[in-house]
């Protein structure tokens, strides 16, 4: 079964493939286009270089007029993920355009690791440590990429 | 199993590397909504971003805004982009019979490269490109919008023995089922087309593309003459075809349940399911009606409506497939749609292997890169 939404995800993949931007890939599950494992290298020359954050991706026929549903699987310290892995950024919400694609989400949150939004904190205390201790908060950071290892 | 599919879709990557600048215009030509070559091309004139009618119509209701740029943007505000729209066509038509061209003349490089049409063109694509004669070997007609030469074998014209009319030999049998139903069709095509055939046949390039040219400038032709009847554009294929109302947008917050139900039924559509489920089909249904009028090759109403059915059943597929059930609106705050028995431990052991795969391609991707910048 072929909708416009399966499709567009096909298309997605297809991108990432051929030209995938750095330290991000995603592929779909095997059996179900519309779940998406992904992974998020830690950008080089900040806290979070060397971290290999995992993600799951979910998306309905509403794709892309709506976005997808994107969860941190990889344990996440950080301002703007909640502790459930689920994410606050504006693109995956009211910030969302039906001309991105599963590359351009990769991209973003790889960008929003380091440069989050403490304005709209999902962990508060990432988010004060990020305002109040950048030493105890990098010190944290580099736990998390220890753990992503796993 | 799902994942072969991809090999039907055709992307501005299958264009060589030594030819930059097609992959740029197959690019600009494509929707930047589905990635697709545009379809009945819509432009902002507040901003004159270009999308598929369809695309951008079912953006719209979701947020007036335009993709692209974000300003704001409201359907009175698109225009067609009829001009645009023939471009396309002439360049989706042309589009395999140059890659294959290319694919040939130039070196073993990009043998690599499978050059396909969309998924609902079966035939393959040759090996072979012959000059001369045998020029009807060449993978011709693969255009969507070409129904109405399957054959290759386009270029014997004989005369139709009950209207006396030029048809081509691969149709006659065709033309004479459907009682010479085609005739004024083929008419108006037949000196258009020998004036076209003149042109490109001294170029050798295109060899074929006098004829998709023709039908669909013959086709824009008959729907400016006669909007309300695409049978006429299709002929034969559509045999009955219903002719719906024009549908109108709808505060819905002001109806109640039986005037909706009343206001599909008027329309010919089904006015049973949910509150949201009758006001989902009623906006869809606007969007499809108004996106086919917008179409350079539009469908029967008949189809319309068949489409809008295997929509609305799609819908339901997933939203009741128990993964996305709980899932969020723009604007909201994300729900736990994975469900609450989602335990990423698990989820991160039972997929080990696909996550050490993906690591590695996108450790790959970043010495690619850095290799590039330096």
């Amino acid at each position: 079964m072929s909708t416009p939404t399966r499709r567009r995800l096909f298309r997605d993949f297809k991108r990432l493939k051929n030209d995938s931007p750095t330290g991000i890939m995603g592929t779909p599950c095997a059996d179900n286009i519309m779940v998406w494992n992904a992974i998020i290298l830690g950008p080089a020359e900040t806290p979070f270089e060397d971290g290999t954050f995992k993600l799951i991706m979910n998306f309905d026929e509403s794709y892309p007029n709506r976005p997808p549903t994107v969860r941190f699987i990889s344990e996440m310290f950080h301002p703007n993920v909640y502790a459930n892995g689920d994410l606050c950024l504006d693109i995956l919400q009211s910030r969302w355009s039906p001309a991105y694609d599963v590359s351009a989400i990769l991209t973003s949150i790889q960008s929003l690791l380091h440069d989050p939004n403490p304005n709209s904190p999902a962990n508060a205390e990432a988010a004060a440590l990020y305002r109040e201790n950048r030493r105890e908060y990098v010190r944290r950071i580099r736990e998390t990429v220890e753990k992503s290892w796993i | 199993m799902e994942l072969n599919q991809q090999n039907h879709i055709d992307d501005p990557s299958e264009w060589p590397e030594e030819f930059p600048g097609m992959r740029e215009i197959d690019t600009r030509l494509r929707c930047p909504i589905c990635y697709e070559l545009l379809s009945g091309s819509l432009m902002s004139t507040n901003c004159g971003h270009v999308y598929c009618s369809l695309c951008i119509r079912r953006a719209l209701v979701t947020r007036k805004l335009c993709p692209c740029c974000f300003e704001p943007l409201d359907e009175h505000q698109l225009v067609l982009a009829r001009q645009l729209d023939e471009l396309v066509e002439f360049f989706r038509t042309s589009r395999v019979d140059v890659l294959n061209a290319l694919r040939h003349s130039t070196s073993s490089s990009f043998d690599s490269i499978s050059i396909e049409e969309s998924s609902q063109i079966d035939s393959t694509p040759q090996e072979t490109i012959k000059t001369g004669d045998k020029d009807s070997n060449f993978p011709a007609n693969l255009s969507k919008t070409d129904r109405s030469s399957p054959n290759a074998d386009t270029d014997i014209y004989v005369e139709c023995p009950g209207c006396q009319k030029l048809i081509q030999g691969s149709k006659i049998n065709w033309h004479l089922d459907n009682y010479c139903k085609n005739s004024d069709f083929a008419d108006g095509l037949q000196n258009k087309k020998t004036k076209y055939r003149e042109t490109t046949k001294n170029k050798g390039i295109v060899r074929d593309g006098g004829n998709n040219v023709n039908l669909v400038s013959n086709r824009i032709d008959n729907r400016r003459m006669n909007q309300t009847k695409p049978s006429m554009i299709f002929g034969a294929t559509q045999r009955k075809d219903v002719l719906l109302a024009k549908p109108s947008k709808l505060v819905y917050s002001i109806l109640s349940d039986s005037k909706l139900k009343k206001i599909l039924k008027d329309l010919g559509l089904p006015s049973t399911g949910t509150r949201n489920q009758l006001e989902a089909r009623h906006t869809e249904w606007v969007s499809r009606y108004f996106a086919n009028e917008d179409s350079i090759n539009p469908k029967s109403h008949n189809k319309l409506l068949k489409e809008l059915a295997q929509w609305e059943a799609n819908v339901q597929k997933t939203a009741s497939s128990g993964f996305a059930n709980k899932r969020s609106g723009v604007g909201k705050k994300v729900v736990d749609v994975i469900g609450p028995s989602f335990n990423s431990e698990d989820y991160l052991a039972a997929n080990a292997d696909v996550f050490d795969e993906l690591k590695l391609k996108a450790q790959q991707n970043k010495g690619k890169r850095k290799k590039a910048d330096e």
